[in-house]
């Protein structure tokens, strides 16, 4: 009997590869492509800690690095976000998009901006702190409407719930944009979503998120599986049922939240990447949750690479991409589901 | 020794179960008997502390609110109806779930012990063959089965059974009954069922609990429930006399 429980380390070795791989791929390509060669001069002078000159060593480190490395972080915390609320509701479709939690944080995101909501020395708190108390407020507004009006979180209560929260968010989000004019970012960015301008500060920012959240993720990976059973049945063998809701809905509201606030809401990543993973390496949460985070940083990478690129030197919101695929895939499992129910 | 002191239960004004005592020892099979909506799912939930309750329940001579959800489930285990969803995990993922309750560290893997749990229950249920295979390609019976490892693998001392044999077939169901007699006789465990079945009831329970609109009608010996008057009262039919006229044409053929 197999008693091991998370991925192999080959498997770790092998995803953590990929991650660098396309990593490398997506800070060389791009409306001015960077010959791989220069790429690799580059990066081994900033390893070695000398300072490399030049145009493409400019475009490279100010513009494309801190770009990629949030995008990095991007997908894997929607990614590991989506994984843990279909966990928690036992509903593959649950996602942030799909269930209004990013729309919400963006709202929380563009009242702050509109207030003139900031700290001293960190300009984007406020942004930051009220899209993550929206969008843990949206979760429980979403579930617990859903779970007043159907107790079993069926596909259909819960996903028109979140729609109808989303289009409810996305009209205010409007009507502040209309009274706030010139003070807001265009209105693309938060409901479409883009990390073009990503600073180091935001790549920080959502490193230690994604250091901190995940982690309360990980360590919650036997209640997520207990969960998988039933809610009762978790509390039958032994889980803390609050407690266990809390902390995912605290860690997953921290992860979109920042998440909307550095790129917006980018739709359907939560969605997608658990999807495959679950399809590669199974439903179980210790091998699912550390899966999602490469595969989401990988997949995101592609799909920003893919937004600057399709139709360069005009760049596409990534959130588009995202959307196109992930309303596509969201069919295929949505039917795929209802299949097997009818069997 | 498990317990119940003048159990209510009220969902809204309306009382579910009313004024419900019994004592339970080491060993006992107690089946709640009585119609639909008679309380015997709602006293099961009481007991697996999913409904709120007025009274007591007094587990090893402590109130049951008083253990913490792990300390609980070390004790007394719930083996529900199979339900629709099924989650993505193998047979053996399901059953480690059992052990949950053991764990205590934060990271806690399976120890030795756990390990030898989990096969032993993967044994006794006769899934060895089906421990890697995904939850989803097993049919109904073979699923309640995995469950079932799951309970045994908690090893507790009490098992709550609310209706588990419900869209097993005959073979399924009574293979998960007496593998459930085997693990009562064998521990020294009780067991505390609802099961729609008379004739079932009648084979496998030792007690009884009649139950009508809430209220008990009687309590002792399972024989002598079936051939009490109350029986007739919580089934408003003649229970005995019916069960003979179905058998009689299993006896002429």
């Amino acid at each position: 009997m197999d008693i091991k429980e998370g991925l192999s380390l080959k498997k770790h070795i092998i995803l953590i590869f990929v991650v660098l791989i396309s990593l490398f791929i997506c800070i060389s390509l791009g409306s001015v492509p960077i010959p791989f060669k220069d790429t690799v001069g580059i990066l081994c002078d900033l390893l070695l800690g000398k300072k490399p000159s030049g145009m493409y060593a400019d475009i490279l480190i100010h513009v494309r690095l801190p770009r990629v490395l949030s995008v990095m972080p991007v997908g894997a915390a929607l990614s590991l976000a989506g994984a843990a609320m279909q966990g928690i509701i036992r509903n593959p479709l649950a996602d942030g998009s799909t269930l209004g939690t990013s729309s919400g944080a963006a709202l929380g995101a563009v009242i702050a901006l509109s207030l003139g909501v900031w700290l001293p020395s960190f300009p984007f708190a406020g942004t930051v702190v009220f899209a993550i108390i929206f969008s843990f407020i949206s979760l429980i507004i979403v579930m617990s409407l859903a779970y007043t009006v159907d107790k079993l979180l069926s596909n259909n209560t819960i996903i028109l719930m979140g729609v109808i929260f989303s289009m409810f968010t996305s009209s205010f989000i409007s009507l502040i944009m209309a009274f706030s004019g010139e003070r807001l970012r265009s209105i693309t960015f938060w409901t479409m979503g883009s990390l073009a301008g990503s600073n180091y500060n935001n790549v920080l920012l959502l490193l230690i998120t994604l250091i901190i959240a995940g982690s309360a993720l990980m360590l919650s990976a036997r209640e997520l599986n207990a969960f998988s059973l039933g809610e009762d049945e978790a509390m039958h063998i032994g889980v803390d049922v609050k407690k266990t809701k809390v902390i995912i809905l605290v860690s997953v509201s921290f992860l979109i939240g920042v998440s909307v606030s550095v790129g917006g809401s980018i739709g359907f990543v939560g969605l997608i990447v658990p999807h495959a993973c679950r399809l590669l390496f199974g439903g179980n949460h210790f091998k699912l949750l550390p899966s999602c985070v490469y595969v989401g940083a990988i997949f995101l990478l592609f799909m920003d690479l893919i937004a600057r690129t399709l139709v360069s030197p005009v760049e596409l919101p990534i959130g588009v991409v995202t959307s196109f695929i992930g309303a596509i895939s969201f069919v295929i499992i949505y039917y795929r589901r209802r299949k097997h129910a009818g069997t | 020794m498990l317990e119940l002191k003048n159990i209510n239960i009220q969902y809204g004004s309306k009382y579910a179960v009313k004024d419900v005592s019994i004592k339970l020892y080491s060993g006992d099979w107690l089946v709640l008997l009585g119609a639909n909506g008679a309380g015997k799912s709602s006293i099961i939930k009481a007991l697996a502390r999913a409904v709120k309750y007025s009274g007591e329940i007094l587990l090893e001579g402590k109130n049951i609110s008083c253990f913490s959800s792990r300390q609980y489930a070390q004790r007394v285990g719930v083996l529900s109806q199979l339900h629709e969803k099924d989650p993505s995990l193998s047979v053996s993922e399901v059953v480690r779930l059992g052990r949950y309750s053991h764990g205590k560290r934060l990271f806690s893997g399976l120890n030795k012990i756990d390990i030898q749990k989990v096969q032993q229950a993967i044994a006794v249920t006769g899934l060895i063959e089906y421990s890697e295979r995904p939850m989803h390609t097993l049919s109904g019976g073979e699923r309640q089965r995995a469950y079932l490892a799951q309970v045994f693998a908690q090893d507790t001392d009490i098992l709550l059974l609310d209706e588990p044999v419900n869209s097993l077939d005959m073979k399924y169901t009574l293979s998960l009954l007496k593998a459930i007699d085997v693990w009562r006789k064998e521990r020294r465990g009780i067991v505390i069922s609802a099961l729609h079945d008379l004739s079932l009831a009648a084979c496998f329970g030792s007690r009884a609990l009649i139950l009508l609109n809430g209220e008990q009608l009687f309590e002792g010996n399972i024989k002598d429930a079936l051939y009490s008057p109350h029986i007739d009262m919580a089934y408003d039919l003649p229970v005995v006399k019916t069960m003979q006229d179905v058998y009689s044409f299993w006896e002429k053929a």
